[in-house]
């Protein structure tokens, strides 16, 4: 009878982490770069305490990844030039205190010696993973489509686009930013697609997410419903074994 | 329930968003004004079953794992510098910067200010002032009976006085460049101060390398496209509603919940 509870409490589980990652992809809409995220879901399978071969075994459900879905998203014109998109995949480079990181989200600044840095003060990497500086006093660059960058017609160095192997195996880390494992060694890109004053917008799509939404709130009342059900009957099991005596 | 909070953070971006959005529009009109943009950030990822974790002794790994995020957070709100459109107002103390730099300002305090608005005006005493009354560096003082006062592309002030034949040179406008101007420190009445961001100012001479011209007669709108904006209010009222919809159903199933056992 417990089979009942224990199966519905672990749909209830996963339903729950569905909706935090449906939460989150909703509260991403607006961030550039973000990619949508969905979990996967398989049967986890267990022999019943009661045993014998007959006894059909207890399928449980539980998350055992999320998928994420790497399609590029909308270009969204900024006119600022210092803004860059990137039209195929790849990811840029930026350097942190703890290592290298990488990211989609081409919102690039400059610093006051004329580094260039993403909007938390990271230095974004060239094409062979050396910071990128401005020379003092310069007009703000030109970024070709391969990511050469040029001010006032002098060529300066090219950003740095690079890709994986396996890009599921990389981690968000929050603030935009993708780490990888050091198995994974990043490969210039080819082939960049690089457009200045532009930004990759989040490839969330709202109708998705809001469908799946109230999907996954209908299945967490059925599951509920489920253990209600099953509590009726332990009680009225309970109500009529009592009264025969 | 995580994604209430999630959600949360959601409509709190969104309501940022809605007010970065409503101060461009506000200032649609007003002179030199640049238009600002949130940039939005994903906050922290649960790894609640790690990428790259062994999920057999025979060294499988897991090739992507359970994360999941917290929400969002605003990055940076941040400044677009791109040129506005060229208005001519026919004000002979008008003058709009094309290209890059900024006006320097002499505040009351003693330190200097900068500025793209460029409506100009003289004070009591002969100096070209701000609309504020803040003299322009580096302190350009009319004759009382100049007739004609001309500004050339490359800043020279120039002033006719009536039975003089060629006008005189009264004084240079300068220019201030700076190495970061997305990190300037905005005051409000169009004035910015300099930040450890931005870098120190670079003084120089309209027309110079790196410096762009002056044109009299001309202010420089605001540029804000009223489109652009009024798409971006579109987009981050509805992101709003869902992120709201999404606490709502977040309810209605810890209410299920709770009403299990009645």
């Amino acid at each position: 009878m417990e089979n009942t509870f224990l199966i519905s409490l672990s749909h209830l589980t996963s339903l729950r982490r569905e909706m935090e990652i449906i939460a989150n992809n909703l509260a991403n809409t607006n961030t550039d770069a973000f990619k949508s995220e969905e979990p996967l879901f398989r049967e986890m399978i267990s022999p019943t305490a009661d045993g014998g071969s007959a006894a059909p075994d207890v399928t449980f459900t539980t998350d055992y990844g999320t998928v994420r879905d790497m399609r590029i998203g909308d270009l969204l014109r900024t006119g600022n030039r210092l803004d860059v998109a990137l039209g195929n995949d790849g990811y840029f480079a930026v350097q942190r205190d703890t290592g290298k990181a990488f990211t989609r989200d081409g919102n690039f600044k400059l610093t006051n010696t004329g580094e260039l840095t993403t909007s938390d003060g990271y230095k974004v990497l060239d094409s062979v993973m050396q910071p990128i500086i401005f020379p003092q006093g310069s007009e703000l660059p030109e970024i070709a489509k391969d990511g050469t960058i040029s001010v006032g017609g002098v060529t300066l160095q090219r950003l740095g686009v690079f890709k994986f192997e396996n890009p599921a195996a990389m981690k968000k880390g929050g603030d935009n930013l993708y780490t990888t494992d050091e198995q994974e060694t990043p490969v210039p890109s080819s082939g960049v697609k690089i457009i200045q004053g532009s930004v990759e917008a989040s490839n969330v799509q709202p109708v998705l997410e809001i469908t799946r939404m109230i999907d996954v709130m209908r299945k967490y009342q059925t599951a509920n419903q489920m253990i209600e059900t099953g509590d009726d009957m332990v009680r009225k099991a309970i109500d009529q074994l009592s009264r025969i005596r | 329930m995580k994604s209430l909070s999630i959600a949360a953070t959601g409509m709190l971006a969104q309501q940022l968003n809605v007010e970065v959005i409503s101060n461009n529009i506000a200032n649609m009109n007003t002179t030199g004004f640049k238009r600002q943009r949130a940039e939005f950030q994903d906050l922290l990822y649960q790894n609640i079953r790690r990428i790259g974790s062994s999920s057999s002794d025979a060294g499988t790994v897991v090739p992507s794992g359970v994360q999941v995020g917290s929400g969002v957070r605003a990055g940076s709100v941040y400044r677009i510098i791109e040129q506005g459109n060229l208005i001519s107002t026919g004000n002979m103390y008008d003058v709009a910067i094309q290209g890059r730099g900024f006006l320097r300002v002499q505040l009351p305090s003693g330190e200097d200010a900068y500025t793209r608005a460029g409506s100009l005006a003289l004070s009591a005493d002969g100096q070209i002032v701000t609309s504020e009354g803040y003299i322009v560096a580096p302190g350009i003082s009319i004759p009382a009976d100049a007739t004609e006062v001309s500004i050339n592309k490359q800043g020279e002030v120039q002033a006719k006085q009536p039975g003089q034949v060629t006008p005189s040179t009264v004084g240079q406008l300068e220019l201030s460049s700076f190495f970061n101007e997305a990190g300037l420190d905005a005051q409000g009445d169009n004035l910015f101060l300099e930040t450890p961001a931005s870098g120190a100012a670079q003084n120089g001479s309209p027309g110079s390398n790196g410096y762009g011209t002056i044109l009299q007669g001309f202010v420089e709108t605001a540029n804000v496209n009223p489109v652009a904006e009024i798409t971006a209010l579109i987009s981050a009222q509805r992101a709003y509603e869902m992120n709201s919809k999404v606490i709502s159903a977040s309810d209605e199933m810890l209410s299920a919940t709770v009403n299990l056992r009645r």
